[in-house]
């Protein structure tokens, strides 16, 4: 057998030119597939975080009392001891930050039309380290300015829908927790603009100060919403939202925690369903590659077929020669393989590390705010697959003429032009 | 040409390879615009259509889903579209809707929720919700039926057969009820439609709203979406009225931006995977060469001319590309053109079937592109046999004859 | 001895009018002349025809009703114009039922539904169901003489001494004579002005002064305005228990 893999060595390495054509088929295909499918995770990830750094973090957390009520907005059923949940929370070492909020149903106005919107009440400092609103701002966050507990940030789209922007006056009209019906000027200091339609139409922030006298708030905290680490890719990110939100039910029974998955359902269906697509079109790019891969080896066994006479006279076996063919398909489908591991690592290192800044995407039109970068995701399943068809495939194609060249018998071969 | 035949299997094998990168380089791009259409489909399919006709009113208030800005004639309109030569063939599906917001009442529960009405018929292959309805129950087949989503009928305590008591305001300011029958329970797995929507059929819609044939929207579907805003200003032309708005898909909502982005990437994928096919035929054809210096090393022996060793080879190098893209990009042209009018049901690769959206992909067919494809294909095989042509000419035969 | 202020249906918490109306002594405490306003309107059972009209901008809807009343806890209304015929409206306490002759059906509205417009108009049925005990949750304080509409009245201004009102303070120009409040501004907690009612006509029956004529307008939202008519008021007439039951609503 050690005969026949070094024969098969040798015969790689002689026929160099020719294997390194078909690695470098091998690479092409390998490489990009192994890249195309780090940015698709990439993409979903994108996806998925800004959900989470605009709207939903990755634990949202609620009293089970408001959760069950959660459709109208109550103000009260609040969340009792956010102190306690809080700092129980930051010991977790996944934990980043915690961060209260409250909901509340209003109506929007430039004193002609109104619009119902969502107010969510927020603690400027510690929400900018769960949410991201600062990076998805035109105009600028709450200040500490004096007097300046009447401020609000208000979705882009809905300050264009009222014909206000910044430095204007909305009027916002609620009803406090007492259910007594108030009403006020507030500044915009900044348009929210964001991938999520809902929050850019139908949402306005304002600070607890504010609240707490406008809608006689005393502190009312109805959610508290949690940031994780970061982890690497997106099934490891889910995973840590299920486990933290599962650790806070089982710590404090009545509330009710919210992870990602939980919230978001449609979202994930719909990035398995893009997902889907994606595979059909990488399965191409293997096809592809397979193609090249078929093409070259076929032809190099059909060269050497009088190789195969002079091998069957001088004794070797069909099935040894059929094996000796495969063992070259495996060597250069190994140099393939790691060309093509190394090409896509390349690149995945370039997009993971560096990534594409969307800016770039810019203004689609609409003045639309795009911003973050585009990574990559590591995916050792993808890679390992990539691999694992590109062997094959090279393996595979020098059986089959193989196994034909090895029937045939010595003569015959020997006058094979 | 001799040269060709002799060596029938490489010549064979080269040309196949060619037609076979050529092929699936046109059946991807097929493919590609198939999903892009769907994409475009299932994200204007529900609310605007790839064109939507509504009064200028109700384009500005549509977030209120006023009833009180009907489209009076829905009908004349409609035909009007249907006979004008210039427009009729391009459009898939025309059908009217109206959405509305309504308060559903049960056992002393009130929720408020949103009704879709459209034709049961036609609305099977837009809003899909048929796909989603639950065992148990079933799809809209007569007038005063109705399928909730889950999400309500949880809320309600309601099931399949109890009767759904709807309110809302009619287009004359009145308060109406109407009562409809529960045949069927949706579950499409996104909270948003199934906590807040319910389909009802058309025409018991007009008749509850009192809008005497009046329609709030008239939604088209057009065979090649990207028409979508010059047909848009082709049927307002015809239609001549002020007081209408004809909307391209483009220009309502905000997921015209996400498709525009996806569109990017689809085009960066196609690209790669043209690179990818280029790249192969640029292998076989030089390997092709390269293999058969041992010829060019027996022709030069015989006497052959530089020049004429060059033009040998590089007319075989031609003559294989041409024919392998021309069969390539024939065959791939065919395939498109089967899969545009069979088209392949996804459905199965993805886990949620309930997600009601269309998972049948058609091929797009464009001709020009495949053109482009088939004369790329043989520029590349002519071009990439220049230089080992070159090459194999100025070798010396007795080199050449040695080199296996 | 303090009385709620009881309405008719559809009018909001707003028609508050005078007493007997002889002596307008200065000096009266406000809430002496609020409970000369409330003598007005204090009745065991109320029946007329109303006429509701929701401006919004350049259009009007009219709705036309038949109501009856039994003190603060009972009310039935049956619309008489033409698109909302036989349509009925029931109140008890703090529920409602609307009853639809079209399927012979009625659907009960509670909880936070209560708080929308009825309607689209400017009086949600929360308004319109429930009263701000004015006795119980303001201070009142007469601020000073004013003339609305050439008659001369008493300012009051109302601040809520408790926190659940629907608003913390009002001001009400009182008809020094015929103890009906002409105007009112309700105000926010921020100071912002949400709504002015204003009585355009007063008829007088027996030795009462009753507002059949007041409209209330959103401030919030321009060209918004809902006015309410009285026609053919009769008060204190024999009305059965009976008609304020579900089951009536049938007939």
């Amino acid at each position: 057998m050690s005969t026949i893999i070094r024969i098969a060595f040798r015969n790689v390495i002689r026929h160099k030119r020719r294997a390194l054509i078909t690695a470098i088929t091998m690479m092409v295909g390998i490489g990009f597939f192994i890249a195309l499918d780090s940015l698709y995770n990439g993409l979903d990830r994108l996806s998925v975080d800004d959900v989470i750094n605009f709207r939903d973090s990755s634990v949202k957390i609620f009293s089970a009392a408001y959760d069950a009520d959660r459709e109208s907005y109550p103000l009260d059923k609040g969340i009792p001891d956010t102190t306690a949940v809080g700092a129980w929370l930051e010991q977790d070492k996944r934990v980043v930050a915690v961060t209260p909020r409250t909901q509340f149903l209003a109506q929007a106005g430039n004193n002609r039309d109104s619009v119902y919107v969502i107010g969510n009440v927020v603690d400027p400092v510690s929400d900018a380290k769960v949410f991201l609103l600062k990076n998805a701002l035109i105009g600028g966050y709450f200040t500490q300015r004096a007097g300046s507990d009447r401020q609000v940030i208000v979705g882009k789209d809905l300050a264009t829908k009222l014909r206000l922007s910044v430095g204007d006056t909305v009027v916002l009209a609620a009803s406090t927790r007492y259910e007594a019906q108030n009403a006020d000027d507030f500044t915009i200091v900044g348009l929210l603009s964001t991938s999520d339609p809902a929050l850019n139409k139908s949402s306005v922030f304002i600070t607890y100060d504010a609240a707490n006298d406008f809608l006689d708030l005393g502190g009312l905290v109805t959610e508290m919403d949690v940031r994780l680490e970061p982890r690497a890719s997106l099934p490891a990110t889910l995973a840590d939202s299920t486990a933290v939100a599962a650790a806070t039910k089982a710590a404090f029974p009545t509330l009710a925690p919210y992870s990602f998955q939980d919230l978001n359902k449609g979202i994930l269906t719909v990035l398995k369903q893009k997902r889907a697509w994606g595979y059909v079109m990488m399965l191409f790019l293997l096809l592809i590659a397979a193609v090249g891969i078929v093409n070259t080896v076929l032809m190099s066994v059909y060269e050497r077929i009088r190789e195969v006479g002079v091998l069957k006279a001088l004794g070797f076996r069909g099935r040894e020669i059929v094996r000796m063919f495969i063992l070259e398909g495996f060597f250069v489908g190994c140099l393939g393989s790691l060309l093509g591991t190394a090409l896509g690592a390349l690149i995945n290192c370039y997009t993971i590390y560096v990534g594409f800044s969307l800016a770039k995407f810019g203004d689609v039109g609409g003045g639309f705010v795009f911003w973050g970068t585009l990574r990559g995701e590591w995916n050792p399943g993808s890679i390992i697959f990539a691999v694992i068809f590109g062997m094959v495939v090279a393996m595979v194609a020098a059986y089959i003429p193989a196994r034909s060249a090895a029937r045939m018998t010595a003569t015959t071969a020997l006058r094979f032009v | 040409m001799r040269n060709i035949w002799r060596n029938r299997r490489r010549s064979l094998l080269a040309m196949l390879s060619v037609a076979l990168a050529s092929l699936l380089c046109l059946v991807l791009q097929g493919l590609l615009g198939g999903f892009q259409e769907s994409l475009v489909k299932n994200f204007t399919k529900n609310e605007t259509g790839h064109i939507r006709v509504t009064t200028k009113d109700f384009a500005d208030r549509a977030e209120l889903l006023p009833v009180d800005a009907m489209i009076h004639h829905p009908d004349q309109i409609e035909s009007a579209i249907r006979t004008s030569p210039a427009i009729a063939d391009k459009v898939r599906i025309m059908t009217e809707r109206i959405s509305f917001g309504v308060l559903l009442e049960n056992k002393g529960l009130n929720k408020t929720a949103v009704a879709l009405a459209g034709d049961p018929k036609t609305e099977e292959s837009l809003l899909y919700l048929q796909r989603s309805i639950l065992p148990g129950g079933h799809y809209i087949d007569g007038p005063s039926q109705t399928i909730i989503g889950a999400g309500l009928a949880e809320d309600l305590k309601l099931s399949v057969g109890d009767a759904l008591k709807v309110v809302s305001e009619a287009s004359d300011g009145s308060l109406q009820l109407k009562k409809f029958r529960i045949v069927g329970i949706f579950r499409t797995g996104v909270t948003t439609l199934d906590g807040k929507i319910f389909q009802v059929p058309l025409g018991d819609a007009k008749t509850f709203l009192r809008t005497e044939g009046g329609s709030q929207s008239i939604i088209i579907m057009l065979d090649d979406y990207h028409e979508a805003a010059r047909v848009a200003a082709l049927i307002s032309a015809l239609l001549e009225d002020p007081t209408l708005a004809v909307t391209p898909w483009t220009e309502i909502g905000d997921y015209a931006r996400l498709i525009q982005i996806e569109t990017k990437i689809f085009n960066a994928l196609d690209l790669i995977v043209m690179f990818l096919g280029a790249f192969i035929i640029t292998n076989i054809m030089t390997m092709v060469v390269l293999e058969r210096r041992k010829e060019i090393g027996i022709l030069k022996s015989m006497g052959f001319a530089r020049g004429e060793v060059l033009v040998l080879f590089l007319w075989e190098g031609v003559f294989l590309g041409i024919w392998g893209s021309l069969i390539g990009g024939g065959l791939g042209f065919l395939l498109n053109v089967i899969l545009h009018f069979r088209g392949v049901d996804f459905s199965s690769y993805f886990t949620s079937l309930e997600f009601p959206v269309d998972n049948i992909i058609y091929w797009t067919v464009d001709a020009p592109v495949a053109a482009g494809i088939v004369i790329l294909g043989c520029v590349i095989s002519g071009v990439v046999s220049i230089i080992p042509s070159l090459r194999a000419a100025r070798m010396n035969a007795v080199d050449a004859i040695k080199s296996i | 001895m303090k009385t709620r202020t009881p309405r008719a249906i559809f009018t909001a918490a707003l028609l508050c009018t005078a007493g007997a109306g002889t002596c307008c002594a200065a000096g009266l405490s406000g809430d002496e002349i609020l409970k000369r306003m409330d003598a007005n309107t204090s009745y065991r059972t109320i029946e007329y025809d109303g006429t509701l009209a929701i401006y919004s901008g350049d259009t009007v809807r009219t709705k036309e009703m038949k109501a009856t009343a039994m003190g603060t806890s009972k009310a039935l209304a049956e619309f008489t114009n033409p698109e909302d015929k036989g349509t009925k409206f029931l109140k008890i306490d703090k529920n409602l039922w609307i009853y639809f002759p079209s399927e012979q059906d009625t659907v009960k509205i509670s909880g936070h539904m209560l708080k929308e417009g009825m309607m689209g108009s400017d009086v949600s049925y929360q308004d319109a169901l429930e009263s701000d005990d004015l006795f119980k949750k303001y201070a009142v304080t007469v601020s000073g003489e004013d003339t609305v509409d050439g008659r001369p009245c008493y300012v009051l201004t109302l601040d809520a001494t408790v926190k659940d009102v629907q608003y913390e303070t009002r001001k009400m120009w009182v008809d020094e004579e015929r103890f009906v409040a002409l105007k009112q501004e309700m105000h926010a907690k921020s100071g912002k002005l949400l709504k002015v009612s204003r009585v355009l006509e007063v008829q007088q029956i027996g030795d009462r002064f009753f507002p059949i004529r007041a409209e209330i307008s959103d401030q919030l939202k321009q060209g918004s305005r809902t006015q309410f008519i009285m026609a053919d008021v009769r008060l204190d007439v024999p009305v059965s228990e009976t008609m304020f039951s579900l089951r009536n609503l049938g007939r």
